[in-house]
């Protein structure tokens, strides 16, 4: 750790910490993340689903297509089903159904005011490991959403704007601001005044600025490799630091007279850069290991201006098999994939040891429905980037049997995360096929 | 408006002439609204006889569901019955991967169902039965789902602890009847898997225990005149569906 005055920085993983590492009681040779990003309003099932079993073929479908140079690294898993995600009889709702039971294997409550889901599979993991760091998950997102009144049919908004769980009624909002997120991780945690934060961002210096003695002191006592390793380190987060200041630039050039439109930054990349770059080095620096993040809230109706629709998204999954909806639809599902391929190469490119950060992550990206026109509930788009450490054998498409509970993937995870439990959510048992053995 | 009873069905499908025509006799009902089929389950290892679902989903116009497969090369053989039943048919079900655990599909489509609204009709092995009691909190939700178990046949082995009532319908219980299908009697399509085994093997033996157990399943105990209602349901042609949602 480095510390300066009112700051502290982490360190990522330097070999000459190695043996400081090797007497830690983490799960394996190097810690193994463990993220969820969620996407709303299914996704168009015949870009997504490639052909065949086994090895991904040279081209991936349309909305895949960004992950093209990682394919060695993604594995795309088919028919798993969320039976919590279904009516049972609770009539319409989907949408707030398909969230509040994503990371929790149970059908939630219908109900506005007496919200009841179940513990996520993310805070089971965080409960367990989350001592091991400074933070025991993070829950980030970038659409500002309301937590309470009727978001779906009677479903309350914490079931369609949360995804992270910590008991069956207490759901975990997540992070939206940038800013908040940054100096969570990497500030001393004390919330700020209005006159205080603008007294600090009078005098903004960097963050890096404060621990300029420490980081010096410990220049001096590492290798080449390390040195370049921290550079990189340093220089990233002195990065992230100008991406914020652009960004609250940006802000300010917004006409207060208007609503402003969803989103700090109000640029969707830049917004979703900013936060997984901030992810990438909280899983650097091992500040936490377990992330879940919220793309935009489920249900949601933001408009993508920024590729050209004006459509809401959500009124566009209900397309009626018409053409031009749907291939609406697919461009929003393809932006999301750019935007969540950028963040698999940066995690790739975050070196660690012999390996990177990607290949000690599972990062699963997916959602709650399949084909959002009809709200189905099986065969839900899922992949995980990374292979968990050596885990996965990764590069392929495993296809389950249908009605495969999604809670056999995560039961799967939590092993793999030193967690081990016996029931999750409506599991079956584990997922056969993804490991190695 | 209660929704009609819903009907699971687990049984090795294909080894005989009566699984074929209760699964008839139950799609017929089904098409009338007098109750809905739930799940599908056979105790083979034989993607025939899963296919042979998606033959009477089709036929029936019922909607495409999920269908349960036991694997593990249980009862693997196709029978002379099952094999002209399938004959020229067109399935999609091609392989392991198209099909599901018995045991979770009958579990997720209890979830579906009022209280005491389900019926199960088992004939022959209960291993998929004693693999659903053995999941998570799949116990109360049989307990509150399911009304009645129908154990078919004299092969049927007991479930311990099985915790919703259960009947017993031997194979002496059917000795009396006489009705025997025609391939006539399914005209409306020559390619019903009932026609199809009839015309392939017109001697199979023929014992009505699991087609009893279906129409008591959905009419209720007192049901009588089984040959009769037999004539009348098994081969008729089924009606347009006019579905009500529930």
């Amino acid at each position: 750790m480095l510390r300066g005055m009112g700051a502290s920085i982490a360190l990522p993983a330097l070999d000459a910490m190695a043996p400081a590492f090797a007497s830690s009681q983490l799960p394996g040779p190097k810690p193994v993340r463990m993220a969820f990003v969620y996407v709303p309003n299914g996704i168009v099932m015949k870009d997504w689903n490639p052909a065949g079993e086994g090895a991904l073929p040279a081209e991936l479908p349309r909305i895949l297509k960004p992950l093209e140079p990682y394919k060695k690294d993604i594995t795309i898993l088919s028919n798993l089903t969320h039976n919590g995600g279904r009516a049972l009889l609770d009539g319409a709702g989907d949408h707030g159904r398909c969230c509040g039971s994503y990371l929790s294997g149970v059908q939630p409550r219908k109900s506005f005011v007496d919200i009841k889901a179940g513990v996520s599979m993310d805070q089971i993991v965080a409960n367990e490991i989350g001592k091991q760091t400074r933070f025991a998950s993070l829950e980030v997102g970038l659409e500002d959403a309301r937590q309470a009144g009727d978001c779906d049919s009677g479903y309350s908004c914490a079931y369609t704007n949360n995804l992270a769980w910590r008991s069956e009624t207490q759901p975990l909002p997540p992070i939206l601001d940038p800013r908040a997120l940054f100096e969570r991780l990497f500030g001393t945690g004390a919330e700020l005044t209005p006159e205080a934060r603008a007294r600090q961002a009078k005098y903004r210096r960097s963050i890096l600025d404060f621990v300029k003695g420490d980081t010096q002191k410990l220049e001096a006592n590492l290798g080449p490799t390390d040195r370049r390793k921290l550079d990189e380190y340093l220089s990233s987060i002195r990065s992230i630091e100008q991406q914020l200041e652009r960004a609250e630039k940006d802000n300010s050039v917004i006409n207060p007279g208007m609503e402003k439109p969803y989103g700090v930054p109000a640029d969707f990349a830049e917004h979703f850069k900013l936060m997984t770059d901030m992810i990438t080095v909280a899983f650097q620096a091992d500040i936490s290991r377990v992330v879940t993040f919220l793309v935009t809230r489920e249900g949601t109706s933001r408009p993508y201006r920024e590729i050209g629709i004006a459509d809401g998204h959500h009124p566009l999954t209900h397309h009626m098999n018409k053409p031009d909806l749907i291939e609406k639809v697919t461009q929003i599902n393809t932006y999301h994939m750019q935007q969540f391929a950028g963040w698999i190469e940066k995690l790739k490119s975050a070196k660690e040891g012999d390996s990177n950060v990607l290949e000690n992550s599972m990062i699963v990206y997916g959602a709650g429905l399949s084909d959002g026109n009809r709200h189905t509930h099986e065969d839900l788009p899922t992949l995980i980037a990374g292979n968990g450490g050596g885990y996965i054998k990764s590069g392929r498409r495993i296809t389950a049997r249908r009605e495969t509970p999604m809670s056999n993937l995560f039961l799967t995870m939590m092993d793999r995360m030193g967690v081990h439990v016996d029931h999750f959510g409506d599991a079956t048992g584990r997922l056969a096929g993804l490991d190695l053995a | 408006m209660r929704p009609p009873t819903g009907v699971l069905f687990d049984a090795p499908f294909g080894d005989n002439l009566d699984d074929l025509v209760a699964l008839s006799l139950l799609y017929n009902l089904d098409s009338k609204n007098e109750c809905r089929v739930a799940s599908m389950s056979t105790t083979k290892d034989n993607l025939l006889s899963a296919g042979l679902f998606e033959v009477y989903q089709k036929m029936y116009g019922g909607r495409p569901a999920a269908i349960g497969m036991m694997t593990g090369k249980v009862r693997p053989e196709t029978s002379k019955i099952l094999a002209a039943a399938m004959e020229g048919q067109t399935v999609l079900i091609k392989s392991v991967l198209d099909t599901s655990e018995p045991h979770a599909l009958m579990r997720n489509q209890l979830t579906a169902f009022h209280d005491g609204n389900a019926v199960i009709i088992c004939t022959g092995t209960t291993e998929n039965l004693r693999s659903l009691l053995k999941l998570h909190t799949a116990r109360p939700v049989v307990a509150a789902k399911v009304k009645m178990l129908y154990l078919v046949g004299d092969a049927a082995t007991p479930v311990e602890d099985w915790p919703s009532p259960i009947t017993k319908i031997g194979a002496n219980e059917a000795k009396g009847l006489t009705y025997r299908p025609k391939v006539d009697d399914f005209s409306w399509n020559e390619m019903h898997p009932v026609a199809l085994a009839l015309k392939a093997d017109p001697q199979a033996s023929l014992n009505l225990a699991a087609s009893v157990a279906v129409l008591q399943a959905v009419r209720g105990k007192e049901v009588t005149g089984f040959d009769a209602l037999f004539a009348e349901l098994v081969g008729a042609k089924p009606q347009p569906r006019q579905r009500q949602r529930f």
